[in-house]
């Protein structure tokens, strides 16, 4: 599976100059790590703030570019949609769906969405605690339009049982063993691929026992205006 | 989007402004940071924070003679840097202008290529009218020369003469406008940012610039994997029955116009001002009532209009030597008066609107 990393990409001469609050504290190191505004659920706004915090670690990939058509009163105008998913090796998945007329334009831009959507993946285990997590820690469905997407916990050595669709994500995710069940028009790729996301994304909204323990911690400033 | 675009001129900062810089060329310039340049017959503004009372910092000086204009003008837009105010939204925020009548012997305004191109069709109808030459030779040091000139002038108009008694008057001051002595004392009270002067560029010249290099290659990577080629990419939307739409990009943090606002500067991330006078502004979020409502010019009752905004860039880039002042805002958004009012007997300012924005 050949894909780029974002680091060579990333090597741009200009320097970033962040517009919000956020970008600038993050830019002045103040906050190191993205955790810290999951923590605070602080809308990202710059796709340069993911760059930043995570870096060199960041991988692209086009899982599929499609035409679309719309029909104008003199002829078919045709577009292209991309689909980009992006991810890090340690807990960090993103997908951007993106329509331009010219395919580099779509990737480009689909690149910055994906970014901007990255979410954290929790891992779990299905019964005794050895080893890395490898599964979701929890039954979870994630739904987009009329597409249902069920993951369910499995033990390991199961592989991702599931259509070859959500089988990108989930593997990009770091989730090794999971049953899928789908429900809806699932040749909507998009659809299918959002619901699949959705899914993963679902998984640290629900309080597990390990979280249960209460933290304190202090918010950063742009938390607080 | 409208269909005949304003052009829109951007400023970006260029080199630190060194030592005190007086006489016409310290007000031609514009500048970030600093202390404000006054025009020769105009006091320089010295406003306080309606909030806290505290003396406002200069953020910007902006030199923009309108075209057709026969007066130099001058903007200076002031904020409070004081912790509690940073935040405080228009309230911090004073902008003042200043005009003075342009004198045809100030030649060297012709070399303010940092400025508008405007200012050079400016001169050249203001020339006609004095039936001076523009090709005399160009004197850069103007500050004696005021008064020999001004009694040798022909066709010279009431309100000209009288200019030129003030000028030659204020000359003897403005040789040195703020003294050594005076300008040491004023340092402690008054906050100041680091100096920069502000270089001028076309919008036009940063528009294409879009690096598709990581694009066209993963796109190359997806064409090895999956084994067609772009032209097969094509064929297939004919084939195709068309359930996959287009569909529209639903960004979930942040909107659409902060978007779009992204997406507009980003050929020239550094750009700290957005001129076009007349135009339209570059919203950050989607403006409230009180941008699409404004009120009247407060000296004429003419219309106002938008000249120009500051950017995000420059709040970081307005640095304190010592104190650690800071300001914070998304955009600020300056209208004026649509006729560039300025009364005959000569007032030290006008007030402007300003209005400011800040997202998250």
């Amino acid at each position: 599976m050949a894909d780029d990393t974002n680091a060579a990409w990333g090597a741009k001469d200009k320097e970033w100059m962040p517009v919000t609050k956020l970008g600038r504290l993050v830019k002045d190191m103040k906050i190191k790590s993205l955790e810290e505004i999951y923590l605070f659920s602080l809308p990202i706004k710059e796709s340069e703030i993911i760059d930043f915090c995570l870096g060199a670690s960041l991988k692209n990939e086009v899982f599929k570019i499609m035409p679309v058509q719309k029909q104008t009163c003199t002829s078919q105008c045709t577009r292209f949609k991309a689909f980009v998913a992006i991810r890090d090796y340690n807990g960090h998945i993103g997908l951007g769906v993106k329509c331009s007329k010219e395919v580099a334009t779509a990737i480009c831009r689909a690149i910055i969405l994906a970014k901007l959507s990255i979410v954290p993946v929790c891992r779990g285990y299905w019964g005794n605690k050895i080893g890395k997590p490898h599964i979701v820690p929890c039954k979870v469905t994630g739904h987009c339009n009329s597409v249902l997407v069920h993951l369910i916990l499995m033990p390991r050595g199961t592989g991702i049982v599931s259509a070859p669709v959500p089988k990108k994500p989930l593997m990009m995710a770091g989730i090794d063993d999971c049953y899928t069940s789908a429900r809806g028009c699932t040749a909507t790729l998009g659809n299918f691929a959002k619901a699949s996301f959705d899914a993963i994304s679902k998984i640290y909204r629900y309080l597990t026992p390990d979280h249960w323990k209460e933290t304190r911690t202090q918010a950063p400033a742009v938390a607080t205006t | 989007m409208a269909a005949v675009l304003k052009p829109v001129l951007l400023g970006l900062r260029d080199a630190p402004v060194h030592g005190s810089p007086s006489g016409p060329g310290a007000w031609n310039a514009s500048k970030l940071g600093g202390i404000p340049d006054a025009l020769p017959t105009v006091a320089a503004p010295r406003p306080v924070c309606q909030r806290c009372g505290q003396p406002l910092a200069l953020v910007v000086q902006v030199y923009c003679p309108l075209e057709g204009s026969a007066f130099h003008r001058l903007l200076h837009v002031f904020a409070c840097a004081c912790p509690g105010c940073s935040t405080g939204g228009s309230r911090s925020w004073k902008v003042f202008r200043s005009q003075c009548l342009q004198v045809p012997e100030r030649e060297a305004q012709d070399a303010q290529t940092q400025e508008n191109s405007l200012a050079a069709e400016d001169w050249c109808e203001g020339a006609d009218d004095w039936g001076s030459d523009t090709e005399e030779a160009p004197s850069p040091q103007l500050t004696l020369d005021f008064g020999n000139d001004a009694s040798s002038a022909k066709d010279v108009d009431w309100t000209a003469r009288l200019q030129d008694l003030r000028l030659q008057d204020a000359v003897l001051g403005a040789a040195h406008p703020v003294p050594p002595g005076e300008q040491t004392a004023l340092s402690p009270g008054l906050p100041l940012f680091l100096p920069y002067y502000i270089c001028v560029a076309d919008e036009d010249e940063y528009m294409d610039f879009v690096n598709l290099d990581h694009a066209h290659s993963l796109l190359r990577d997806y064409q090895q994997r999956e084994g067609i080629a772009m032209d097969q990419l094509l064929s297939q939307s004919l084939s195709n029955d068309g359930d996959e739409k287009y569909e529209k990009t639903v960004i979930k943090s942040g909107n659409q116009t902060f978007y779009k606002f992204m997406k507009r500067i980003a050929g020239c991330q550094e750009q700290i001002l957005r001129y076009s006078w007349s135009g339209e502004p570059l919203f950050l979020t989607c403006p409230t009532s009180e941008v699409t409502e404004l009120p009247a010019c407060s000296q004429c009752g003419g219309r106002r209009i938008f000249e120009f905004q500051l950017m995000p860039a420059l709040v970081s880039m307005l640095k304190s030597a010592n104190l650690g002042l800071s300001v914070e805002f998304g955009t600020i958004l300056v209208y004026t008066c649509e006729k560039s009012c300025w009364p005959q007997i000569i007032r030290p300012h006008g007030r402007i609107l300003y209005y400011t924005r800040r997202p998250r």
